[in-house]
């Protein structure tokens, strides 16, 4: 089959624009790790199972690996690399919230899922600042850790949730 | 990398130029949430010219209707899950909440949700890993890894709408160029593993009608799968019952999944059911109707006889449940 022309493709990714032009079939993580660099979201598995690939296209996690590039035009889209800068009052150098809790309660080992764990948790946390033991991991049955973290990955979830909801009602 | 096949992606201004797209000689693919065709796609399932992507036409949306519901066929199953109405309807949004896992819900719809393809083992993998086999009759060629012998294609069908929206009584409504024509969801299935949409070329599912709920009706969706997330079904039931002012089942309809080439509804189960306050031996009955109906083949997760055996299970458990909710709209719970 002939190659299709490339199309343009504006993408705002962390609170950065980018105009692209890209082959049509091209996924959101070909285009966020060959073309702009962004390395956090990862290929596990290619085909949705493994969660490694989730960001957050408009403050919901989806897989980049079965999402257009052009389908994620005109959506604010956030990678691992931008989450710790949407923490308001940070200090240079500090990470957010759930990152924070993922190092202080063991919930990384080697490391590969976390980027996808940390945004999926981030999400089901702004919709869900209480969640229950069961509602985060429910939040994270899509996303394996075949280091089989998972006591500590819903540890640090939690813990996360008692830290971003401190001062709140 | 696993990379997409080299496609064009074509995004329509509106309804008509997707109709219009559709309708033309070797036409493209529909696009919708891409979490399904494109699996397909990067495992060598090709075919059609191009992709038509949905995402950008307004088809999504859940709006109340003569007393029930049109839901679009765009709407993202996230926004089902957040739903969650009174009533019947309700059990829409915790059946989406069962759809593979959360991420996967924000892109996947409705509308891709009811034409999603069958599944098999034998089918659902890369194209190196076919490559050891002659293609199977759902790949195009003349034989079937799953039933040998057998003439005809037997992929499993594995949505988890679909029984649900049957057991509610739901129409679907399909356009085309020749304008939108609304009839029984059951209609929209052939059967026919290889081909398993009844859709004529160039005709699109725009919407899905809900009647109104009758008074003191239930409804409920179980499912059994290997693991409590992402997996598809690898057995289903769903059923709906009406309970009477004298605290019988006036009515009911059970639909099975993921046993079959479409979802099977069972009158023998429902007759099981009506007139009874669905007490052991009307559940034991509907449940055996159901596994005498169940055509579970080895191409899904799990043996045929444990899915057979379980689909009973589901049945019996989901028309309890459906009981319970039909006796709290009743006013009796």
């Amino acid at each position: 089959m002939n190659r299709p022309p490339k199309i343009p493709v504006e993408l705002r990714v962390n609170g950065a624009d980018h105009e692209l032009w890209v082959a049509p079939e091209r996924t959101l993580l070909e285009v966020l790790r060959e073309d702009l660099g962004l390395t956090g979201a990862k290929e596990g598995c290619g085909v949705g199972a493994c969660g490694t690939c989730t960001v957050l296209l408009a403050g919901r996690p989806v897989r980049s690996c079965l999402t257009l590039a052009s389908e994620a035009q005109g959506a604010e889209i956030l990678t691992i690399e931008g989450l710790a800068e949407t923490w308001p009052n940070r200090a240079e150098g500090e990470l957010h919230p759930v990152q924070e809790a993922f190092v202080a309660h063991h919930g990384i080992q080697c490391g590969f899922c976390s980027p996808g764990m940390i945004l999926t948790a981030t999400a089901l946390l702004d919709e869900t600042p209480r969640p229950t033991e069961a509602a985060v991991r429910h939040g994270l049955s899509g996303q394996v850790c075949r280091c089989t973290g998972y006591t500590k990955i819903v540890a640090s979830v939690l813990a996360a949730a008692e830290r971003l909801g401190e001062g709140q009602p | 990398m696993l990379r997409l096949p080299p496609t064009e992606v074509f995004y329509p201004q509106d309804l008509g130029q997707a109709l219009e797209r559709l309708a033309g000689a070797n036409p493209p693919r529909v696009l919708a949430g891409g979490t399904d065709l494109l699996v397909a796609l990067k495992q060598g399932h090709g075919g059609g010219a191009g992709l038509l992507a949905l995402s950008r036409l307004p088809l999504g949306g859940v709006t109340a209707r003569d007393g029930g519901w049109a839901l679009g066929a765009g709407t993202p199953l996230a926004d089902l899950v957040r739903w969650a109405p009174p009533g019947p309807a309700g059990e829409i949004s915790r059946a989406a909440a069962l759809v593979a896992a959360p991420p996967l819900q924000t892109r996947g719809t409705l509308g891709g949700n009811l034409c999603l393809d069958t599944r098999c083992h034998f089918y659902n993998q890369s194209a190196f890993w076919r490559s050891g086999r002659p293609p199977c009759r759902k790949a195009g060629g003349e034989v079937c890894h799953a039933v040998p012998g057998s003439p005809r294609c037997y992929a499993c069908h594995q949505a988890d709408l679909p029984p649900l929206l049957l057991a509610l009584g739901a129409e679907v409504e399909v356009a085309s160029r020749s304008g939108t024509r609304t009839r029984p969801l059951g209609e929209l299935y052939t059967g026919d593993g290889r081909a398993p949409l009844g859709l004529a070329p160039g005709e699109l599912v725009t919407r899905v009608l809900l009647p109104p709920s009758p008074p003191g009706s239930g409804a409920a969706y179980e499912k059994l799968r290997p693991r409590q997330g992402l997996d598809f079904p690898a057995a289903a039931a769903a059923v709906s019952v009406e309970r009477d002012g004298r605290g019988r089942c006036a009515a009911a309809r059970v639909v099975l999944g993921a046993v079959g080439s479409a979802p099977l509804r069972v009158p023998e189960a429902e007759a099981a059911l009506v007139g009874t306050d669905l007490d052991g031996a009307a559940l034991e009955g509907a449940a055996a109707a159901a596994r005498r109906a169940a055509r579970p083949v080895k191409n899904v997760d799990l043996t045929p006889a444990y899915r057979r055996q379980v689909v009973g299970v589901l049945v019996a458990r989901a028309a309890r449940r459906a009981w319970a909710a039909a006796a709290r709209a009743g006013g009796e719970g």
